[in-house]
């Protein structure tokens, strides 16, 4: 039957494959070092408590960044209110100009140098406010075109009645 | 007869909220991991800690275990790190054969050849074996156990230990050499028949 000092003799001697499985052997049959009683209960009691503080921990940074996002989404909102009363003013006053406009202009012609002026001032605001600019620059330009073309239609309808008027 | 789950079940059971099965898992390496963390720190008590951190973090990081791997080399190399982490701020001083029973050790045999019983004989052997174990370094004690012990590859060693396989293997040899060289020491001979106290005669 092998002896455990086999293992020292083929160390010994330089057998070294032999050693090594006489070696493994005496490792295995060294005393195992067993944990003391409870080790398992208290190991799985501590790994739970881990697992419901962790939980505990993520559920409370889902509500901290719904809390961020509510408060960041109303600043927005309130932010934006703000620009879009401030868009809306400019609207308001956008088409009041260009109704004025029509009803001074309409009948002597399009004053070419007044809607080139307008185009040079929304550059301007756009330069300043980009964003707010070019939504306001915008629906003017939309107002302006709609009124131009209103006076070409109202003139087209003027000129056919004054050719008829000639012509009769 | 019941069907005995595998690693990978108990994991899959776990991380779906059983406590039952991580309760099994732990229980199916208690032994192998506050042995290893044991021989590793020299220190029971604080091996028990150790291995209990590992399970906790080992639940944590369950979700990125990977199956196709030995769930026991994966734990380990968990275990591995806790114990090396331990050890670089620590650096226990090496403890002697009789400081091994205080630190709660099995019983470490000085005296080779006391029982003439050749399993008896075997037994001390390997516990004091055992004992010279504590006196290698910890890398390879723990190559050592790891290997032996707990009967992983060599790859998986090296994967548990964050080394080469080549260091692993040179770790394995060192380990042996020394333990050869301490034992010899003490009076462990090689010879079969022959016992300690008639040290010096010529074996033929």
């Amino acid at each position: 039957m092998p002896n455990d000092r086999d293992w020292l003799q083929a160390e010994q001697s330089g057998h070294d494959a032999l050693a090594e499985t006489m070696f493994a052997r005496l490792v295995a049959e060294m005393p195992a070092i067993e944990p003391g009683a409870g080790f398992v209960d208290r190991t799985v009691r501590a790994v739970w408590r881990a697992r419901a503080r962790r939980r505990m921990v993520l559920r409370l940074a889902r509500v901290a960044a719904a809390l961020l996002l509510g408060i960041t989404t109303l600043g927005s909102m309130y932010g934006l209110s703000v620009l879009a009363g401030g868009f809306i003013v400019r609207g308001a006053a956008s088409l009041s100009h260009g109704l004025v406009w029509f009803l001074t202009s309409a009948g002597e012609g399009a004053r070419w140098w007044w809607i080139a002026e307008r185009i040079v001032a929304a550059a301007s605001v756009m330069m300043a406010s980009p964003l707010t600019a070019a939504v306001v620059a915008a629906c003017e330009m939309i107002a302006l075109l709609a009124i131009y073309a209103f006076r070409r239609l109202v003139w087209s309808e003027l000129g056919t009645h004054e050719s008829r008027k000639v012509r009769t | 007869m019941p069907v005995t789950p595998s690693d990978a079940e108990l994991v899959q059971q776990a991380l779906a909220g059983s406590q039952e099965a991580y309760h099994a898992l732990v229980g199916r390496y208690a032994t192998p991991a506050v042995n290893l963390a044991a021989r590793m720190v020299q220190d029971r008590a604080l091996a028990e800690d150790l291995a209990q951190e590992a399970f906790v973090r080992a639940f944590e990081r369950l979700s990125s275990y990977d199956q196709q791997r030995r769930f026991a080399s994966w734990f380990f190399q968990i275990l591995h790190n806790l114990t090396i982490d331990y050890l670089r701020r620590k650096r226990p001083a090496t403890i002697s054969l009789d400081g091994l029973q205080e630190a709660g050790y099995p019983e470490a045999s000085s005296a080779p050849g006391a029982r003439p019983d050749a399993r008896a004989e075997q037994a001390a052997l390997a516990r004091a074996a055992d004992a010279a174990l504590a006196r290698i370094r910890p890398e390879y004690r723990e190559a050592v156990v790891l290997r032996y012990r707990e009967d992983l590859s060599v790859q998986e060693v090296a994967v548990a230990m964050s080394v080469p396989v080549g260091t692993v293997k040179t770790y394995l040899h060192r380990a042996r050499k020394e333990l050869a060289s301490i034992l010899a020491a003490q009076g462990w001979a090689a010879a079969p028949a022959a016992k300690p106290e008639t040290r010096g005669e010529e074996i033929p």
